[in-house]
């Protein structure tokens, strides 16, 4: 086997000047960036809720996009911490307190609605056009986030693509409450916040392959 | 812009992994090697190895995969230098690097069902009698030889590559998971090993 000292010398060969990346916080306003441009093209072809002006007044709705904004804010803010070998992994944490706040208003939000509305307010719709437009959000803006931190492969893959997938999706979800309308707090509750969780789990258990998968590119 | 940089002496590197040894120094060696300073990188890295290789042992143990481990770590390292930033401290952003590296390996070994442990069984499995006398065992340890020889003089991702997929024996899957390449690159990577090997094979056999 050739020695450490001789790879030594290969690398120190190999060192050439590397571009590094910017702070996290300067990065995350790159990406979004980029998110609001995808959603304002998925608004542009859905258009804005007709009920939207309506919006300041009724402050439990607002309160439910307000912190999906934040979760995903928190969570790419995260993203670009946790990335970097440096830097703390309890980065990891700061989206969940806004994350459990949003979960907690749409389950207050459902039982509101439930005393008002009675039985109507649990009526169950199968068609998970939501979940679908979140997911359809979701890939590119979550997908450029990914490259972005492709060098967290070797460093904390797992926590890094859940965190990518709650950015993405939760910032999409926001999004997407500026189109939809209608819908009962049950519903956003199953299949926005379902389809956020979904896309967590998913990235956290593929975490490793997507990032062996577009690999930890050239510094 | 010039910049005046201390060379710290090789005598002070850390005699134990915990020990607080020179981090700012180390940083800004790592510095830098991100701007191009081939000969700060190489003194850096020779500084890690005492570090690397009390991480290794403690985690993997002391054996034979001790040094592939500390290389390995020192190809991430390689791979990610560019996420060091300048004047945070440096042993943090190493330890989570080396950490990772040490516990997917310990996770590669696990999976592994011809563990090194076994190596002997399987060796007597297929000498069971000792067949071989001291004339053939020479040949074939030198035979061995030549091969490491020609392996270790691959460039480290061709090396890693043939580790992994050929003398390993891992899945393509495993490898691309371990080294943190695609399977596609790590496939060319073994091929172009595999082609180099032939002629490098030949040439370390006649000069051995």
């Amino acid at each position: 086997m050739r020695s450490t000292d001789d790879l030594i010398g290969r690398l120190a060969a190999d060192a050439r000047p590397v571009r590094r990346p910017p702070p996290p916080w300067r990065r995350t306003l790159r990406w979004l960036g980029l998110v609001l441009a995808v959603l304002a093209l998925s608004i542009a072809g859905h258009g804005l809720r007709p009920d939207l002006a309506g919006l300041p007044s009724r402050p439990w709705e607002l309160a439910e996009i307000g912190l999906a904004l934040a979760t995903g804010l928190a969570a790419a803010l995260a993203v670009f911490h946790v990335a970097l070998p440096g830097r703390s992994s309890r980065w990891a944490w700061l989206p969940l307190p806004f994350a459990a706040a949003w979960i907690s208003t749409l389950g207050l939000g459902c039982l509101g609605e439930w005393r008002t509305l009675g039985e109507s307010a649990l009526a169950l719709h199968l068609d998970p056009e939501c979940a679908r437009a979140i997911a359809l959000t979701s890939l590119p803006v979550g997908l450029v986030l990914l490259l972005m931190v492709r060098h967290a492969g070797p460093v904390r893959p797992v926590a890094t693509a859940a965190l990518v997938a709650l950015a993405a999706s939760a910032l999409s979800s926001a999004g997407v409450s500026l189109s939809h309308s209608g819908e009962t707090a049950l519903m956003v509750l199953l299949w926005h916040a379902g389809a956020v969780a979904s896309l967590c789990l998913g990235s956290a258990v593929l975490g490793r392959r997507l990032f062996a998968w577009i690999g930890p590119g050239t510094p | 812009m010039s910049r005046v940089l201390r060379f710290p002496s090789m005598d002070r590197a850390p005699a134990a992994p915990d020990d607080e040894v020179c981090p700012n120094d180390w940083g800004e060696l790592m510095t830098r090697a991100q701007d191009g300073d081939g000969a700060a990188y190489a003194l850096l890295l020779h500084q890690l190895l005492p570090w690397l290789r009390g991480l290794a042992a403690r985690t993997l143990g002391r054996g034979p995969e001790l040094e592939d481990a500390v290389q390995e770590i020192l190809l991430v390292l390689h791979s990610i230098r560019h996420t060091y930033e300048p004047g945070r401290p440096f042993r943090p952003w190493l330890a989570t690097i080396a950490r990772r590296r040490l516990i997917d390996l310990l996770r590669a070994r696990s999976r592994r069902p011809d563990d090194a442990a076994d190596t002997d069984e399987r060796a007597l499995a297929v000498h069971p009698d000792g067949a071989d006398g001291p004339a053939e065992l020479a040949e074939s340890a030198q035979r061995a030889a030549t091969v490491r020889r020609a392996v270790a003089s691959l460039p480290p991702r061709q090396r890693e590559a043939i580790r992994r997929l050929k003398l390993a024996e891992d899945s393509l899957d495993e490898a691309a998971r371990a080294t943190g390449q695609t399977a596609g690159s790590l496939k060319v990577a073994c091929h172009r090993a595999l082609q180099a090997l032939a002629g490098r094979l030949h040439l370390f056999g006649k000069d051995r």
